[in-house]
């Protein structure tokens, strides 16, 4: 154990225990986000003090189990393995004690000092849930300590016990399985430790129930032991014999069985209260009508909030700027520098005055949602809709936030289960307006068609979406696994959680989304300076003109569009040489339709791209501009027909 | 000699209860589904189906899990109603 440096923790539970609420009750807002070294998989540190001790903190992705079937998982127990951990504290949610002991069991195996947090035990007490925290103790051989995170109870005893423990460096106890299946344990562990010990710092009893569930990230690493990999290969065979279950089936039914006599040892369940508040409250949400009507007033409220409160931010922030743009010429004379002040100005009170205003409002919304419990539903409600788009319920939570702004929208696709559902979100959510698009509509449709016209863009818009969804689904050889997911119960969510979730979110956007759009506002400027739209102009005209029939002076409000998609507007009445509000003299009503579909679905913003390009690569993002420019130019062309 | 109560999860109306008996699928979803916390012998009751091929959402009155299961993966839960 190492005596000076900082104590490294790594906080491990199941997803919705509150281990998060932990991590900020004990960090708040230093935490940075990262990724485990070689993947997406995000986790937040923080470097904290206690007593004069320094502890870097580390807050892994909610996982269930330790299994390598799921890429966030297999990374968390890779990370546990090979990265310096001095001590874990396992984050357990007291009223789900049977189902999280089974992780306990899992951490345990690791051979590293343990601590066990019982959180959530106030939720425990007012479902009649008591436990004998001193039994549960000894039985597992690991100090646990009872805490309420979400009002910072037991932190202090918390941390008291690591001390205590990083001194005296106890490790847990190993578990012992039935007879049939531990003998087979221990003499797997004995080849294990007489062939590999000290190759891998893995403890041997851990390598030899891997093999036994017949773990890829292990048996991968004893390849050249081919007694080894015969001898697990014929125990496997022996446990489906005897027990007549696979054996990962049976090492997990072992780790199940342990969990429900541990849990039956030690609880006791008072009163079962016939009617929880989940329940009852669920009876409405969850309700196969009733649910409905529920989702669709929580989101017109959830979208009626952001742009009220959107609106007149961006008013407060945009002003100064305009005025600042206005008495630029007086002061700068060089033309040039003109032009690139005048871009780096808007691209800053583009951040500020337009994407801001509504992003936080809705990031912080959304976070509430979800600490409430309230976004699981939403996924089980969405389900049956979501699979007519090849995708299934949960992953309509980075949908919407597509409607604020996609950047963040692709970034929470991570939480999705797998490959294939992550990929085809991210190729669709770039058809999902953003709030800058959705300004478009307001500013172009709604003024000069009517709000009844401006309804059907969404509406149709989240039809080509669900159509493309369908299409593109083909593609995907993998079949998606369908929804399966933990519905939480309701919590009243913490403000300050909230805010420091949100807070993340934002700086997420500070760093990747906003220098791109500053940068490409500068460049936009000097096109401008060396007029070169009216080349832009030609190049697009095909496109613009012939098949879309839109004045060809519009092509270069695409190409700013891409720079920044709320410069449409801007650009769009400097090409045609009149205000906004007199568009409809230059651009019949069709033209305006035609131009509007066009700029929903085509090419996403400059940040869009470069945050596809940083979670998924080269080759998606250019599929997604790809498919963005295709179904643009067939749903203009089709509307230019029709209309 | 063959139990023919045994059905498949996506038969039960809300409200009924259930004994888990099986998973058929892959090892995949059967792990996913076990690690959520839903065992064979666990007694389930049914307490919302979502409407047009919609999820279901069961509580598992052994442990008090919650969980929203697809059609797709339901189908292969096979349940003995109680």
């Amino acid at each position: 154990m190492r005596k000076y440096g900082p104590i490294k923790i790594a906080l491990v539970g199941q997803p919705n225990c509150g281990k998060s609420t932990l991590f900020n009750a004990i960090v708040g807002l230093k935490a940075q986000t990262s990724n485990i070294p070689g993947t997406t998989v995000q986790f937040t540190k923080s470097r904290m003090n206690y007593k004069g001790r320094i502890f870097d903190v580390i807050d892994l992705p909610g996982t269930y189990s330790l299994s390598s079937q799921d890429m966030a998982e297999h990374e968390t127990l890779k990370y546990l393995l090979t990265q310096e951990v001095d001590i874990i504290i396992n984050v357990m949610d007291a009223t789900l004690l049977s189902r999280s002991l089974e992780l306990t069991l899992q951490l345990m195996e690791l051979g590293k000092p343990m601590v066990i947090a019982l959180n959530m035990m106030d939720e425990a007490k007012s479902k009649g849930i008591e436990i004998d925290v001193k039994k549960l103790e000894k039985i597992l051989g690991i100090p646990v300590i009872p805490t309420v995170a979400v009002h910072g109870k037991g932190l202090k005893e918390l941390f008291e016990t690591i001390l205590k423990v990083i001194k005296t460096g106890t490790k847990p106890k190993t578990y012992s399985c039935s007879k049939v299946v531990e003998d087979r344990i221990k003499d797997l562990t004995q080849m294990v430790r007489e062939k590999i010990d000290g190759k891998y710092e893995i403890p041997p009893r851990l390598f030899a129930i891997k093999l036994l569930e017949n773990d890829d990230y292990f048996v991968n690493l004893v390849k050249d032991y081919p007694e080894l990999l015969k001898l697990a290969e014929k125990y496997r065979k022996e446990l489906e014999e005897i027990i007549g279950f696979p054996a990962p089936d049976v090492i997990h039914g072992e780790r199940h069985n342990i969990s429900m006599r541990i849990a039956e040892e030690v609880m006791k369940i008072k009163h079962r209260t016939e009617k929880s508040i989940d329940d009852k409250l669920d009876a409405y949400v969850m309700h196969p009508i009733l649910g409905y009507f529920i989702l669709a007033v929580v989101f017109f409220v959830f979208f009626y909030l952001i742009f009220k409160i959107g609106a007149p931010l961006e008013e407060l922030f945009t002003s100064p700027f305009d005025k600042l743009l206005s008495i630029l010429p007086q002061r700068i004379h060089n033309q040039l520098l003109l032009y690139i002040t005048n871009g780096l100005l808007q691209g800053i009170a583009g951040g500020i005055g337009i994407v801001l205003p509504y992003f936080i409002p809705l990031v912080f919304l959304l976070s509430f949602l979800e600490d409430l419990g309230y976004l699981p539903r939403v996924a089980f409600l969405m389900d049956g809709l979501m699979h007519r788009m090849g995708l299934h319920g949960k992953s309509v939570i980075p949908f919407i936030l597509g409607y604020g702004c996609n950047v963040p929208a692709i970034a929470a696709t991570r939480i999705l289960d797998n490959e294939r559902d992550r990929i085809l979100s991210a190729l669709l959510i770039p058809l999902v307006p953003c709030s800058a698009r959705i300004t478009v509509i307001f500013a172009l449709v709604a003024y000069f068609l009517g709000p009844w016209w401006a309804l059907f863009f969404f509406i149709f818009n989240i039809f080509v979406v669900a159509l493309m969804g369908k299409i593109l689904n083909g593609f995907f050889k993998t079949p998606s696994y369908g929804l399966l997911m933990e519905i939480p119960s309701y919590k009243f969510p913490s403000l300050k959680i909230t805010f420091d979730k949100t807070w993340l979110q934002v700086k997420n956007f500070i760093y990747l989304a906003w220098p791109l759009l500053i940068i490409g506002s500068a460049v936009l400027g000097v096109i401008q300076y060396f007029n070169w739209d009216y080349y832009i102009n030609l190049i697009f005209s095909p496109l613009v003109h012939t098949v879309l029939g839109l004045p060809t002076k519009v092509g270069t409000t695409l190409i700013f569009g891409i720079l920044r998609k709320e410069l449409t507007l801007v650009m769009l009445s400097q090409a045609l040489g009149t205000e906004i509000g007199k568009i409809n003299l230059v651009m019949t009503k069709e033209q305006i339709v035609v131009f509007t579909m066009f700029v929903t679905f085509y090419i996403p913003c400059i940040s869009t791209i470069g945050i596809i390009w940083k979670e998924y690569g080269k080759k998606i993002m250019l599929y997604s501009i790809l498919l963005g420019l295709t179904v643009a130019t067939i749903v203009g062309f089709i509307f230019r027909l029709i209309v | 000699m063959f139990d023919t109560s045994i059905t498949s999860l996506i038969y039960l109306r809300p409200g009924t209860r259930a004994k888990v008996v099986s998973f058929s699928g892959g090892r995949n979803a059967r792990m996913r589904i076990m690690q959520l916390g839903i065992n064979p012998g666990d007694e389930i009751k049914i307490l919302s189906v979502g409407p047009f091929g919609g999820a279901i959402y069961i509580e598992n009155l052994t442990n008090g899990t919650r969980v929203a299961i697809g059609r797709g993966i339901a189908a292969k839960i096979l349940v003995k109603p109680l």
